[in-house]
């Protein structure tokens, strides 16, 4: 079912994709083959299966990692409801999303590196005795729409007081047509165009408490953290198949050199493989609390990026100069795989955070 | 008492880092006050890790080995001669030993933590003697790799294996190599227990654990361990000499069971109690709530009491998780022959992770020894062996000196034979039928002749 909807809906969308197409069709026609039932036991009866998840949001990165991208933002918003206390969201909002006939998204790149100790968390809100009101701009937020009753997002803010110091952080479920939330799309980007990414701007935009996903919110974030990190796999393990497949492809014809090159598909597969593997246990222990499986679950994203990092390189040498050519395959999936290696958490990210948990120390 | 006209000096063991001071002497083996370093027999044992007296160098000298602003000099090949995984005592002995014997070969090591040289043994000792992880380091992994001459990789965690390119796979890339040298070591094992905080267990089995510990326990009183073997004794025993409350939490009905005489560790216990030391025996922990600084334990016997840090002291499993990737024999630990070999040639493994014809032997002595024999047998020489032998062992308690040498593989009570028992003065001998000595424990001011009843076991054992 999700090959026919990659092979009949998301293939020749592919491109226009990558040039900036946001389409929220794909995302759809997923919902309806079911791509996403697992993620939600809550909705769908059934086990929580992060795995298939997982492979799921590979088979489709393998084709675009774009829409692999904007699949993870799904599953994970889905993820923090699922973790949730909320039961209005689990009925009003999450069956919709699972179905594919709402799309989720997050915003918590900036409480990600906040947490981190990176950057200051850029939301904050005055509690009122039925909402928040909220106030601040984040950049880059993907698979959002304009004034879309049928987007939703998860966010973090601190509640401040009247003169602005901070009580505690909380986080909600925002939808995208809350009044006083406006966004802009600012820049362009090399890769990942077509994925709805805006920034956002919240003046004093009134959220009702029934959207409220924690409170406080770090036990619950300790709930959902090896899953938010490691549901971002499933983009590096497609892209980097696809990487591979192109590498095939290129072999056809160009075997007899190629051979001088490193990182051959083989030994990528195989080390793809072995990540996968360790993966597949990971998602069965996701609940696991503590720091040595966080650790692992970091480690298991930044094998992906690095992974990704040499395939990156090793699908444009075996391309050539025809994986040069505007629109070759090569070429995108190299932007792609950039995008594994840079976004939140990027290598550099993780090595800090892994090194603070390896040793007791923060990087210098 | 010789030379009198000169200062006193400080020697300091390499391995385990132990000073010895010629003021004070080492009378647990017999050396007076005031023993000069050079007068000092040369089948003296360090007291701590019983290396000899050779493995001693003047305390000024330890420091000029370690230049302060030394920066790794060797660039990190991704093609290795000889790579070796983990950068505990094992990993650094046998990187030390292979450079010695082959000057030219390309070495690489890999670690997932900082890569620190330190002495392993003073973890037990380090709380009493307010001695910091940083009071502890010894060289950092770019002193040691510049010592060497070797590339190092810290914060390189190997994820995974493969047989039919013979590259590790990591965090940082991947890693070529000829001959394989797995030192990955052993992990300290919890209990599982209930509990929304169970996860919050502390074990301390390496430096980095040994400076989270250091900080959290700032501002803790009351400390629960949880097992009453060599190293839950000791533990407990360091952290009440440096002021803290402790309970050790004893599941056996005495401490270090299968190891320690009855005699012995009833004595033992007696002193570690005067210390404050509240041993429950037979007694568990099932059930840990709360947070740090203010955990509610449940016990075995259903009684709640409050804690503000648990230490798992429970015992160790060697790391054997890349032995399995590589297909290679593995009992408790990674099989090793003779020449520490795996059941694939071109892969070694060394230490806590190894298991000999003799076992899993978690100790220092074994190291160096199988350190030298892979260095050799990389070489193509199969005259150094590596052979098990029981090694003499030293409790690091303050409270009662105590010395042991238990016959390999064995670990009943029955067999023990007491000799002397005169107050906390006991020594019990293990013997064969024909009246061989294989094994004895001494303790008390008996200790003094621990090192000759060491060399009548050795004896019989070859």
């Amino acid at each position: 079912m999700i090959e026919q909807v990659i092979q009949n809906t998301l293939k020749p969308l592919t491109i226009d994709i990558d040039h900036g197409t946001y389409t929220t069709e794909v995302l759809a026609e997923l919902g309806k083959a079911g791509a996403y039932t697992e993620i939600a036991p809550s909705v769908s009866g059934g086990d929580l299966d992060l795995f298939k998840i997982i492979q799921n949001m590979a088979q489709v990165s393998e084709e675009c990692m774009s829409t692999g991208f904007m699949m993870w933002a799904h599953v994970v918003c889905c993820w923090y409801i699922e973790n949730s206390q909320n039961d209005w969201l689990k009925q009003n909002i999450l069956p919709k999303m699972i179905s594919g006939e709402a799309f989720g998204a997050t915003s918590l790149s900036n409480p990600m590196k906040y947490f981190a100790g990176i950057e200051p968390l850029k939301l904050n809100a005055v509690e009122t005795e039925d909402g928040y009101i909220i106030n601040g701009t984040l950049p880059w937020v993907s698979n959002l729409a304009p004034d879309s009753s049928e987007h939703f997002f998860g966010s973090v803010f601190h509640v401040v007081n009247e003169q602005g110091e901070t009580l505690r952080d909380v986080m909600a479920i925002i939808p995208c047509d809350l009044e006083g939330f406006s966004l802009k799309q600012q820049v362009e980007f090399v890769g990942m165009e077509g994925t709805g990414t805006y920034a956002m701007f919240f003046k004093d935009a009134f959220l009702p408490k029934k959207y409220l996903l924690a409170d406080p919110v770090q036990p619950y974030l300790q709930k959902i953290k090896s899953g938010f990190v490691l549901l971002q796999t499933g983009m590096a393990a497609g892209v980097i198949q696809g990487m591979i497949n192109d590498m095939h492809k290129s072999n056809l014809s160009l075997s007899a050199i190629n051979q001088f090159l490193d990182n051959k598909p083989e030994e990528l597969q195989e080390e793809l493989d072995d990540a996968l593997a360790m993966i597949a246990k990971q998602s069965s222990e996701i609940y696991t609390p503590g720091d040595d499986f966080f650790r692992g679950i970091l480690e298991a994203r930044l094998l992906g990026a690095e992974i990704c990092k040499r395939a990156a390189d090793s699908v444009m040498q075996h391309a050539g100069a025809k994986g040069y050519i505007v629109d070759a395959a090569a070429q995108r999936k190299w932007r792609e795989a950039y995008f594994v290696i840079l976004v939140t958490p990027s290598i550099k990210h993780l090595r800090k955070e892994i090194q603070r948990l390896e040793v007791g120390l923060a990087a210098a | 008492m010789s030379n009198n006209s000169q200062e006193y000096r400080k020697y300091i063991c390499k391995v385990c880092g132990l000073i010895y001071d010629e003021a004070e002497g080492d009378l647990d083996s017999g050396l007076a006050p005031g023993t000069r370093f050079e007068d000092i027999p040369d089948d003296w044992y360090c007291p701590l890790c019983l290396v000899t007296k050779a493995d001693f160098i003047p305390l000024e000298e330890m420091t000029h080995a370690a230049p302060v602003d030394a920066q790794a000099t060797h660039k990190v090949s991704d093609k290795s001669d000889v790579l070796i995984i983990g950068s505990g005592y094992a990993g650094w002995q046998v990187a030390e030993a292979v450079r010695q014997e082959m000057p030219e070969a390309e070495i690489t090591l890999i670690t997932a933590d900082d890569g620190i040289v330190y002495p392993k043994p003073s973890l037990s000792m380090a709380l009493r003697q307010d001695r910091t992880a940083e009071d502890l380091k010894e060289l950092s992994a770019a002193q040691k790799s510049a010592e060497l001459n070797i590339g190092v990789k810290t914060l390189t965690r190997v994820m995974s294996v493969s047989q039919t390119y013979k590259k590790v796979l990591t965090t940082r890339g991947n890693f070529y190599y000829d001959k394989l040298i797995i030192a990955t070591g052993a992990k300290a094992l919890k209990p599982q227990i209930a509990g929304d905080s169970a996860h919050e267990m502390v074990t301390l089995n390496d430096l980095p654990s040994y400076r989270r510990f250091r900080e959290t326990i700032e501002t803790i009183d009351h400390i629960t361990i949880i097992g009453g073997g060599l190293i839950g004794t000791e533990m407990a025993e360091d952290i009440a000499a440096a002021g803290k409350s402790v309970t050790l939490m004893v599941r056996e009905d005495q401490l270090m069971p299968g190891m320690l005489p009855e005699p012995i560790a009833e004595d033992l216990a007696d002193k570690i109690r005067k210390q404050g030391v509240d041993i429950q025996f037979g007694q568990t922990v099932e059930i840990m709530n709360g947070s740090q600084g203010d955990y509610q334990l449940t016990l075995g016997n259903s009684e709640t009491m409050q804690t503000g840090m648990v230490l798992s002291a429970i015992g160790i499993a060697p790391n054997t998780g890349l032995a399995e990737k590589l297909e290679l024999e593995i009992g408790r630990g990674i099989k090793i022959n003779e020449f520490c070999q795996t059941s694939n040639p071109d892969v070694y493994a060394i230490g806590d992770c190894a298991e000999s014809s003799a076992g899993v032997q978690a100790f220092l002595e074994p190291i160096r020894r199988q350190a030298k024999t892979i260095a050799a047998h990389l070489k193509g020489r199969k005259d150094l062996p590596f052979h098990a032998v029981s090694p003499l062992i030293k409790t690091k308690t303050s409270t009662l000196s105590i010395m042991l040498s238990l016959p390999l593989g064995a670990n009943d009570q029955e067999s023990w034979v007491t000799e002397t028992d005169i107050g906390e003065n006991h020594k019990l001998v293990y013997k064969d039928n024909e009246d061989h000595l294989l094994g004895f424990a001494v303790s008390g001011a008996l200790v003094n002749q621990a090192n000759n009843l060491y060399k009548e076991v050795t004896e019989n054992a070859a």
